[in-house]
This record gives structure tokens, C-alpha cells and sequence, in this order.
């Protein structure tokens, strides 16, 4: 099985094609005949299929940036097995952060109509006298927060939930 | 030209030689210190003049921030504490606190922010500091946009058709409707594009009123609201003033505005095609009377909608420094930072209007952390590797730096590239070059979008007005990514994604020789 | 530093093409049975596998090894022959393959199979992994999808000393030598199968179809009369919630492949053996050419030097005694960079051939190198002459030096393996880390002919004795049974069907196979070699 990428919105299969030398990349399915060269501080020029591609790349956690012929473009890593995780754990529940223990509410740090990215703080509980940030699962919008500092909340209840789509997003 | 400074005794003068030659001298304020009450780009380029001019600067920044171009390029730092950043940075009490505790003796306000509060140009003054900027009356004139249309319609200038709903809400209406459509309802108190509404029919009229008159209360707090003639299809332009203590007015030429998204600008460029000298002569001068009869002072700019028949009406003026003044820097070969700053301290314009000429074409281009593909929405993020353009005749006003995290605390531009060419076919290719090169990666931005706009055959042409962006949605979209490219991004992601190097590395020989095999 | 095999063969020549369209033939026949044990299943256990959400058991190997890299598989074509076929590739899956970067043993249940229950021939093939396992210090993963014993062949799987019990006793020593293993539990682990994933290490269940337990739900209300549902009884919640017999509980086959993979990466990858290496590189001469080398006839003399050259490293070979006993050619080689001490055959084996062979494998010994044995063999020469010369007791070195060997041993039988050459060229035996046969081989005590001419002159001779003689019709009937069971039991797919090997591979993928052994082969340590008591 191969490794998922993502790349405006669509997720794509990316196989290593073990060489003689090096190591080239099968791509959806079709094997990229492609050659680098590492510039340094970030620069590359990529062929690919006899094009020649100067490109500048730089990388932050699963997100892979580059700049290319004037545009820019993330690239996300997909760890398959999260992925998997997430789908199976999914449906209507997955805007919803949900708590993982019972606790109270420390400190709320977004409020509903705020946009947070994969990783943000939304809001910091306390349990068992030990502070757990609770963050964003993905990039969105806080629809709303169900919870207030110095609140309590069982284990499994909904602390916050992100807006669903990008149709929520527009009407805020 | 500053050739000596001597503190007085008392310390809030100094006399100050102006002219090495003459020997002339004048008592003007002194100033040594500078407060920046801004951040980013503008902070930056404010510092930038003050250090040219041997003065000071203290900047101001929220505790979350952390480090920015903006804390980086100030001799001292001032750390704000409040709720959320953008509060602190509009907290007038604790700026002039600290602004007294740091003894300094001058505050700019940049754009936006405090800018265009006359409470805060007011304390400013009466903690006996300098205020770089007009007098808070003029500020309160000129900021509530009816006043300030009855003042320049009282003073005879030409202003749209309009009506203001708080002079008989009965009538509102009725008096609108008389003005013909189509028709723009705004807030009295707004700006920046906010509680707009553009009107075509009779029967849309009471909900927009509604509509407007409710946004107006939610984002101004102020729920006046006024309705004027909609031009379609104007021209934006607006003329640079300056204007000092004593009554001398000069004009700086005009600036074309018109390439726009969402109501704010994101393309600016200076000469104006619109303009051939007699329309421009008669625009600026009428710009210079606007300001000469709100006894205006410091840098300020008058915004005109110019309609497709040649005709101009008075828009707004903005009582402040604009995001755009560089492309007037640029052709004018003038610092206006540094005007303001001589005029505030009380110097006089020494230069006559004719001195003022402007060579060549500047074009500004706005880099915003936006999403052009879903409504130009804020974008937010880290910026893990940030290139700018190195050329002649390119500045680069940045506020963001490689590590900075735009937040979706502050207004979402982070640079802008300004642009000189002897002709304004060079100052488009040369745009075009330079937005290619430059390069922001880890949060989107308009990038690539200002270079189709700046690219695009109508703008080569000069058709440009405050539809630009609509009419061209079609070729100003991203062109669909070939499968080819697609292919070449996603192996040069792999290649460069540690996770994927790791695990295809941790294959062992002879088993990657081998490959994909089974017997 | 070696020089190159020259070949003299002649690729236009008519035998060569005459071969080649035999070999091909045969190729092709191999490779058809050999799908039909991939992916013939009946249409009513597919059905079932997808109504439950499963992966067909090749799919789960295929999700489970890193991508783009090889799969070694063993035994492929093991019960085609038994229990009227049905029991395809013994109802199981094992191989060698890369999971997260980890050289690893991989044992699969086939579920598609009468509910992936155990033949006899399901328990010597993974008692025969785990031997490999242990042999070559590797880790294993269990893809447990098992019935348990099929019940009625119980005799014959369960009471022995290497029937079921073995598997278990196997995985305790692997645990012992500190070898990893994991189990994936797909579908039921049922009765001794429920001990795989209780003697591994790591244990992944899938939730609604994963099972452990001793005795299953029917089992259950048959000795106590308690009624008890599957789940219940032994599902993902309760072992990993509760007994803690499995450790982490997934939602699907596929997470628990992902899982499993996230775990193996989590294993120390331990110091392998060295040997001398060398940059690997193709053999000069192309491997395709053996289709032209290997005769249409077994009884066709060929020069193994031919073969060597389309397996081993850019062809070079360093041949060893090239002017004695030259019925046996030995010498030094690379095989994907791992150097090795090469023995095969140019006919039958004399007295010099065999103290040459007892020489070099002493050798590669004290060298370190791993032996690799070609057999095309028929035996050691027989008459009065050889005996007077001790035949017996040159044999006898080779064997023992053979067999006291602590390199590294790999056998590829080639085209025949007959009577006693077969102990000396390392046959199944003799614990060869693995052996593999071409689909042309064959292997007996000896030829179908002299067996039916050898019973033809006992009873010739029983009968003189009484003053009798045989008609040729009776002659005829003693010989065609012989033939004909000869004939099948002398094939290689007899042979594999029963592991006398770890499968037939086609000649082209040998090098491939051996690369991949010796690489398993360096996770364990190479001991000193000392001898017993040699008869000279």
C-alpha cells in the first residue's frame, strides 16, 4: 500500500519505485520518471517527464510547501493509519471535540466564529490536577463552544464543535 | 536638510539650523523619540525613516506576539497586555502610559489602528507630546463620513447626490429612491469596505436600509447610516496632501485605486491613465481646497470616485498616512514619512507645488494571507519560508518574516511590492517578475492572483475601475493544475516529506535492489 | 577479482531453441498452477469474506509490506496434490518480506478455505515457517484467520512431535531467542489456534469479526451447556478491556494492517552477521537464458558452469580446483553482493569430486562464506572399482562435512536429485536454510527405470531360484505400476506439494530468492565449525 498526499483537496497514492539508482516514485499508479537538484536554502530544480521545474520547498509538521512558477502550493503527508482511525471513529461526531476525561474548563482560548487551524488550542481542561489542551483536528471554523471557564464536563461531552462546511463558513 | 539640533533648556525645543548655508534658524519641537503606535509593514517603514533621521523609535506589540520584523527593527519595545492583541493595539490608555513611562516625544500612529481616533491625537497632546498627524478636530471632521460630506458639499465642492436617513428616517426611503439607482448604502461611521450595500431596485430598498443599518450598529457601533448615487464602474483615485502648521498646502499627485476585492484595494498605481493633465490639475487643486478649508495639517489623502463621463465626486478623506503611499514615494522620489514628521515638528514646506514632479510609473501590489479561491477569506498560519524580491526598482514592504504566525488577531496583509518603471509597461512586467519571485509559504496568499490581475490584457490596456475583479473572475482564477505539474508537486513533496523519506530509506538491501518482486 | 564465465552456448542454436520452448512450457504451467493456488477460491467463501468485510488474504500481505518491495514467498504450490486439491497453497500463506523497514517472516491464515481450518500439510508448512524463523532469527506476523484442525484428519495433524503442538512449542523458543512476534486477528482463533496470538508478543483484534477463544461458541454449549455468543465469548473488547489476551482493539482489517505496521516499527532492527559483500550487480549473461540451458531430457548432461553464469554477479567466478575431480564444480561468487562458496553438479560423484567438495565446504568454513548447492545429481559412482576405492568412505566425508557445516546453507534443486548425492549436495535433511526447486526437477532414492528394472531382477531372481522365469507380460506388469507412481512422486510438484522444499520458483527469479535468503540468513550468528569423526 502506499503513502497518501493531498493536494487542493484531492489525495493521491505515492509509491517509492526502488532503483538501481535512487529511488523514483510511482504516482497515482504511474511511475514519474523525475531527477532533482538540491540548490540549497530551500531550491530545487525538479525534472519531471522532461520538464524542468525550479521550485522552492520548504516543510512545517505533515505540510509541504512549494512554490512554483508563481504559485504556491500545501501538500499534506496523510498518516494512513490516523485517516483510518478518524473515518472509522467519523460520521456525525466529527466535528465535535469531545472530552476525553471528566474535568472543568481552565481556559477557553477561541470563541464560535473563529478560524483555527489542524492543532490549534480551542480550550484547556483540567483533570486529575494535570492541564490537557484540547486542539483542533483540522482546519475550520469553531461553530461554537459548550463550555465555560471553571465549567465541569463528564468524560464523552461535547466541549466544542467546528462548523461542518464551507457553507457555514460563508453565511458567518 | 538637518545640520544641527541643540536642546534647550526647558528640553521640549530645540533650535535647529535648517538651512547649513543661510544660517537660518527656527525653534521647532524637539524630537528624539519616536513611538510607533502600529505593527508590521507600516512599523517598519516608519522606523526606517526615523533611523535615517538619527531619532529613536519605540515600538509597541501584544505579549502573545513574540518576535516580528516590526519589534526587531525599533531601539525599544514596549510590551502591551490585554485580552486579545487587537485590543491592545486599539488600548489608547496603556499605549500613551507607556509612551509617557519611555519619555517619548512623539507618537505616529501608521494606518488603521488608532490612526484616525481623535481622542487618541488629542491625549496625545495633552501629555505634551507630539501628535504625527492632523489636529483631532479635523480627524473627527473627516472621520464621520456624513460631516465631512456636508462640509466639503458646504465649502462648494462636488460630492455625490446622497442622503442621510438621520435628517428625517420617514423620508429615508423616499428621499433615496429619489436620488435614482442604482445606490449605495453606507455606515456614517465606516470604512474599510463594512456595511455596504449596493441597491439596484425600489423593491430591495427597505431591506438593505435594514440590513445596513444593522451591520452599521454591529461593527461601528453607530447605526447612522446614508445613502449615495452608485457609480458603476468609477474610478477610484485619491490625491496625496501635505499640508503644514502654517497654511501651506501642497499636493503630491494622485494615486489610482481601483483595482479592488471585497471594497479594499489591492492594486494601486500612480500616474492615474484616467487622468490627462487638465482632469489631474483640476482634481489635485481640488483636493488642495478641500484641505485648505478643513485647515487640514500633516499628510492626508482625499479619495474621488471618478464616473466613466469624466466627472469626479468627493468620497472620503483619510486623515492619515496611506497603506499605498509608496507608489507617490516613488515617482515623486519624496519620503512622506519624513514630511510628516518635519511637519509635526513645526517645520514649514520649504518646496513650492512646481518642485513636486513625478517621473515615471509606480504600481503597488498588496499581498494578503487570503484564500482567492473562496472569497479572498483570511488565511491563517506559520510562514515557514518567506522569499522577497531582490531587483532594482522593487521595494518590498514586509511586516512578516520567515517564522511569523499570521493570526487571525490583525488584518491579513503582509507585504506590499512596489514597483518603479520608467514607463508603465516596465513597472507591470517588472510587477509581474517580482511577484513570481517572491514567495510565502505556509499560509496562502493572493500572490499569484496579483500577478494575473497585474498580467491580465485589460489591465495592460489601463481598463481599470472598481469592477476590474468581477468582470475578469474567469481569467483571474487559478488555471487547473496539469496532471503532469500535479505529479511533479506531489514527488517533490515526498521527497521532501521526512516521514515518507524515513520509511522508503528503512527499506534494507538486498531487498530495495530488488524491488517490486515476488517470485 | 574474479574473472568472468565465458558461455559457450550458442543462443541460435536449434537445442537452444528446442529447450527454451520446453522450458518455457513448463514455465508456463507452473505459473498456472500456481494462480489457481493463488485465486481460485469457491465463489460462496469470496461471497462470505466481502459480506464480512474482509481482505482477501493476498491483500492483506500486499497492505501489510512496505510498497514497492519484494515478497519471497514460500511453498506456494504446498497440498496441490493432496485432499483432491482442494487446500490451495495448504490453505496458508507464508513468506519473507520488509514490514516498516523490518526483515520479517509472514504467516497467513486463509480464510477462503473450509474457514481457513488446518490440513496436515497447513501445519508442516507453518511448522516449517517458524523453523525458519527460528533458523534464521527472524520476527514474525500472524495474519490469524483460522477454524482450528480440520477435524476429520485430526491423526494425522495433531498428535505428533512436528504436527500442531510444534507450532506452539516453536513460537515459545522464537519468543525465547528474543524473536518479535505479532498477530493480526482478522477472523477466529479458535481452540490451539487461540495460542498464536496468546504466545505473540503484540496482538491486534478487530472488532466485530476477530476472535479468541479456547472453545468456540458451539464447543461451549456442548461441555457446560452455556450459551454464549461469539463476541461475548471473545471478542476485541473483552480481550483487549478485560483479559487481556490482546492489546490493541481496531475497527477494520485495514487500520489493523496500518497498526500492525506502526508496531513492527517499533522493533530494535538487531546487528546482522557479517560476510564479505560487494556492490551487487546483474549477472553479465542474461537469467532468461537458462530456459536454453536446461535440457528437455533429465538425462541430457549440461554444464552447471552455464547456470552459475546466469545467477551469480556480473557472471564471475572463481572456480576452485578446476582440473580435479570435475564431475563437481566448486568456487567462489557474489549473489546480490553476498559472497558465497558455490557447489554443483557435471555428473555423478566420484572419489576426487567428493573429497574436492569436502575440501571446499571446509574452506567456506573457516571463511565464513555460505555454501550454495546446485543439485543435478544422480548419485555416487557404483561398481567394484569405486568400492575397492572407498567410495562409501569419500562420500562419507562430504556428507559430514556437509552436514556439520555452520555457514549458511542454500539448496536449489535444478534438474535431479538422486540417491545418496542428494545427502551430499544438502538436501531437504540436512537443514539447508532454505531449498527451492525448478518446475523440471526431479527427486527420488532413484530414477522410475532402474527402480523398475531393480524389482524386475529381484523377483527375476526369486523366481530362478525356484526355476522359474518371467513372461514379458508379467515383467510389464511389475514395471507399469512402478513407473507410473514413480513418475508422480518423482515431480517437483509432488515434492513441493509434500515440503520437501520451500517451493518450486521459476529458474529466472533464483537469484532473487537466494538474495533474499542469504539476507535472512545473516540474522543469525555463524558459530564455529567443528567436525565429527571423519573416516579417512
Amino acid at each position: 500500500m502506499g503513502y497518501l498526499f493531498e493536494l487542493l483537496g484531492e489525495q493521491s497514492v505515492i509509491e517509492p519505485v526502488y532503483q538501481e539508482e535512487g529511488i523514483g516514485l510511482r504516482v497515482d499508479g504511474r511511475i514519474t520518471d523525475l531527477d532533482f537538484k538540491d540548490l540549497g536554502g530551500g531550491e530545487f530544480i525538479f525534472e519531471v517527464e522532461g520538464d524542468i521545474y525550479p521550485v522552492r520547498i520548504a516543510t512545517s509538521g505533515d505540510s509541504v510547501f512549494i512554490h512554483s512558477e508563481g504559485e504556491s502550493y500545501e501538500i499534506l503527508a496523510i498518516n494512513s493509519l490516523e485517516k483510518v482511525v478518524e473515518e472509522a471513529r467519523g460520521g456525525s461526531s466529527s466535528d465535535s471535540l469531545i472530552a476525553p476525561m471528566p474535568g472543568v474548563v481552565i481556559r477557553v482560548e477561541k470563541k464560535a466564529g473563529d478560524l483555527v487551524k489542524r492543532g490549534e488550542t480551542i480550550l484547556v481542561i483540567e483533570s486529575m490536577k494535570l492541564q490537557t489542551v484540547v486542539t483542533s483536528f483540522r482546519d475550520g471554523l469553531v461553530r461554537s463552544i459548550l463550555v465555560e471557564e471553571g465549567g465541569g464536563f463528564e468524560k464523552g461531552s461535547v466541549l466544542a464543535v467546528l462548523a461542518s462546511d464551507e457553507i457555514e463558513e460563508d453565511q458567518l | 536638510m538637518i545640520m544641527f539640533a541643540k536642546r534647550d533648556q526647558e528640553a521640549a525645543f530645540a533650535t535647529i539650523i535648517l538651512d547649513g548655508l543661510s544660517g537660518q534658524t527656527r525653534r521647532v519641537r524637539l524630537m528624539e523619540k519616536v513611538l510607533i503606535a502600529n505593527r508590521g509593514e507600516i512599523a517598519v517603514r516608519i522606523a526606517k525613516t526615523l533611523r535615517g533621521m538619527d531619532m529613536k523609535s519605540v515600538g509597541i506589540a501584544h505579549e502573545y506576539e513574540g518576535e516580528t520584523p516590526a519589534t526587531r527593527c525599533v531601539d525599544e519595545l514596549i510590551v502591551l497586555r490585554g485580552d486579545s492583541p487587537i485590543a491592545a493595539y486599539l488600548d489608547a490608555k496603556q499605549i500613551l502610559e507607556g509612551a509617557r513611562e519611555r519619555d517619548v516625544d512623539a507618537i505616529h500612529p501608521g494606518y488603521g489602528f488608532l490612526s484616525e481616533n481623535p481622542n487618541f491625537a488629542r491625549s496625545t497632546r495633552e501629555l505634551g507630546m507630539t501628535y504625527i498627524g492632523p489636529s483631532p478636530e479635523v480627524i473627527e471632521l473627516m472621520g464621520d463620513k456624513i460631516l465631512a460630506r456636508e462640509f466639503v458639499s458646504k465649502e462648494g465642492f462636488r460630492i455625490s447626490p446622497s442622503e442621510e436617513e438621520e435628517e428625517d428616517p420617514l423620508s429615508f426611503k423616499e428621499r433615496s429612491e429619489a436620488i435614482g439607482f442604482p445606490l449605495l448604502l453606507k455606515a456614517a461611521a465606516g470604512g474599510g469596505g463594512k456595511g455596504m450595500h449596493i441597491v439596484r431596485s425600489a423593491k430591495d430598498l427597505v431591506g438593505a436600509i435594514e440590513l445596513a443599518k444593522g451591520e452599521a450598529e454591529r461593527y461601528f457601533g453607530d447605526g447612522r447610516i446614508y445613502a449615495e448615487r452608485y457609480i458603476e464602474n468609477p474610478r477610484h483615485i485619491e490625491v496625496q496632501v501635505m499640508a503644514d502648521k502654517a497654511g501651506n498646502c501642497l499636493h503630491f499627485f494622485e494615486r489610482e485605486c481601483s483595482i479592488q476585492r471585497r471594497f479594499q484595494k489591492i492594486v494601486e498605481e500612480s500616474p492615474s491613465l484616467a487622468l490627462d493633465k487638465k482632469l489631474r490639475r483640476k482634481i489635485c487643486s481640488e483636493a488642495v481646497g478641500i484641505a485648505i478649508a478643513a485647515k487640514y495639517e500633516n499628510a492626508g489623502t482625499i479619495e474621488f470616485i471618478l464616473a466613466p463621463d469624466g466627472e469626479f465626486y468627493f468620497l472620503e478623506m483619510n486623515t492619515r498616512l496611506q497603506v499605498e503611499h509608496p507608489v507617490t514615494e516613488m515617482i515623486t522620489g519624496r519620503d512622506l514619512v519624513e514630511l510628516q514628521i518635519r511637519i509635526a515638528r513645526g517645520e514649514e514646506l520649504s518646496i513650492a507645488q512646481e518642485e513636486i514632479k513625478t517621473k515615471g510609473h509606480a504600481i503597488e501590489c498588496r499581498v494578503y494571507a487570503e484564500d482567492v479561491e473562496h472569497d479572498f477569506s483570511p488565511c491563517i498560519g506559520r510562514l515557514v519560508d518567506v522569499r522577497e524580491p531582490v531587483a532594482e526598482f522593487v521595494r518590498f514592504d514586509s511586516g512578516v518574516a520567515k517564522g511569523s504566525d499570521v493570526s487571525a488577531d490583525f488584518d491579513p496583509m503582509l507585504a506590499k511590492l512596489i514597483v518603479y518603471g520608467e514607463t508603465r509597461e516596465e513597472a507591470i512586467s517588472r510587477s509581474v517578475e517580482s511577484l513570481k519571485q517572491t514567495s510565502f509559504l505556509g499560509v496562502n496568499t493572493n500572490l499569484a492572483y496579483l500577478s494575473r490581475i497585474v498580467a491580465h490584457p485589460a489591465f495592460v490596456k489601463g481598463e481599470t475601475d472598481t469592477g476590474f475583479v468581477a468582470r475578469h473572475k474567469l481569467d483571474l482564477a487559478p488555471k487547473e493544475l496539469s496532471t503532469k505539474k500535479r505529479r511533479m508537486l506531489l514527488a517533490a513533496a515526498a521527497l521532501s516529506n521526512r516521514d515518507f523519506r524515513e520509511r522508503v530509506e528503512a527499506v534494507p538491501e538486498p531487498y530495495a535492489s530488488i524491488g517490486d518482486w515476488s517470485n | 577479482m574474479m574473472r568472468r564465465i565465458r558461455s559457450q552456448v550458442d543462443v541460435r542454436s536449434e537445442t537452444f531453441q528446442r529447450y527454451r520452448t520446453a522450458n518455457r512450457a513448463r514455465i508456463s504451467e507452473f505459473r498456472r498452477r500456481q494462480e489457481q493456488a493463488r485465486f481460485e477460491r469457491p465463489e460462496r467463501d469470496m461471497e462470505r469474506l466481502s459480506r464480512h468485510g474482509k481482505l482477501f488474504v493476498r491483500e492483506r500481505i500486499e497492505r501489510l509490506i512496505d510498497p514497492g518491495t519484494p515478497f519471497l514467498e514460500f511453498s506456494s504450490l504446498a497440498a496441490n496434490t493432496e485432499y483432491g486439491g482442494e487446500s490451495k497453497s495448504a490453505s496458508s500463506i507464508t513468506g519473507i518480506g520488509i514490514v516498516s523497514g523490518r526483515e520479517v517472516i509472514v504467516r497467513a491464515d486463509d480464510p477462503t478455505i473450509k474457514g481457513g481450518a488446518w490440513y496436515p500439510l497447513t501445519i508442516k508448512k507453518i511448522v516449517r515457517c517458524l523453523e525458519i524463523a527460528i533458523e534464521n532469527e527472524l520476527p514474525v506476523i500472524h495474519l490469524c484467520d483460522s477454524a482450528g484442525g480440520f477435524l476429520p484428519l485430526q491423526a494425522e495433524l495433531f498428535p505428533d512431535k512436528y504436527l500442531a503442538g510444534r507450532i506452539f512449542r516453536n513460537q515459545s523458543i522464537l519468543s525465547k531467542m528474543g524473536c518479535k512476534q505479532l498477530s493480526l486477528v482478522f477472523g477466529h482463533c479458535t481452540a490451539g489456534g487461540a495460542y498464536i496470538p496468546s504466545l505473540s508478543d503484540y496482538a491486534v483484534i478487530v472488532r466485530g469479526t476477530g476472535g479468541i477463544f479456547l472453545g468456540g461458541p458451539p464447543l461451549v454449549k456442548a461441555a457446560t451447556g452455556e450459551v454464549v455468543d461469539a463476541d461475548t465469548l471473545g471478542g476485541a473488547d473483552v480481550h483487549t478491556q478485560i483479559s487481556g489476551t490482546a492489546d490493541y482493539a481496531v475497527d477494520s482489517e485495514v487500520e489493523a494492517l496500518l497498526l500492525g505496521r506502526e508496531i513492527v516499527g517499533q522493533w530494535t532492527r538487531g546487528e546482522k552477521t557479517q560476510i564479505e559483500t560487494r556492490q551487487p550487480e546483474e549477472p553479465f549473461y542474461d537469467s532468461s537464458e537458462l530456459y536454453g540451458i536446461i535440457p528437455d531430457d533429465i538425462k541430457t548432461q549440461f554444464d552447471i558452469r552455464e547456470v552459475v553464469a546466469r545467477i551469480v554477479d556480473g557472471s564471475y567466478f572463481h572456480e576452485y580446483q578446476p582440473d580435479y575431480g570435475t564431475t563437481l564444480v566448486a568456487g567462489f561468487a557474489h549473489i546480490w553482493g553476498f559472497k558465497v562458496g558455490l557447489l554443483g553438479n557435471n555428473g555423478v560423484l566420484f572419489n576426487d569430486s567428493s573429497l574436492k567438495a569436502a575440501h571446499f565446504m571446509e574452506l567456506c568454513n573457516q571463511n565464513r562464506t555460505p555454501l550454495v548447492f546446485l543439485q543435478n545429481i544422480t548419485g555416487f559412482m557404483v561398481g567394484a572399482d569405486y568400492e575397492a576405492r572407498g567410495i562409501c568412505k569419500d562420500g562419507a566425508k562430504m556428507i559430514m562435512v556437509q552436514s556439520c557445516s555452520e555457514v549458511p546453507k542454500f539448496t536449489v534443486m535444478i534438474n535431479g536429485s538422486f540417491g545418496a548425492g542428494n545427502y551430499g549436495m544438502c538436501g531437504r535433511a540436512f537443514d539447508g536454510r532454505f531449498v527451492f526447486s525448478w518446475p523440471n526437477h526431479q527427486i527420488g532414492i532413484m530414477g522410475a527405470e532402474q527402480a523398475a528394472s531393480t524389482l524386475v531382477d529381484v523377483k527375476v531372481r526369486q523366481l530362478e531360484r525356484a526355476g522359474q522365469e518371467l513372461t514379458d507380460q508379467e515383467v510389464e506388469d511389475i514395471k507399469r505400476p512402478i513407473l507410473e507412481s514413480y513418475e508422480k512422486e518423482l515431480s517437483a510438484y509432488y515434492a513441493t506439494s509434500h515440503l520437501w522444499d520451500d517451493g518450486i520458483i521459476d529458474p529466472v527469479d533464483t537469484r532473487n530468492a537466494l538474495g533474499i535468503s542469504l539476507s535472512a540468513s545473516l540474522n543469525a550468528p555463524i558459530n564455529e565449525t567443528t567436525y565429527g569423526v571423519l573416516r579417512l
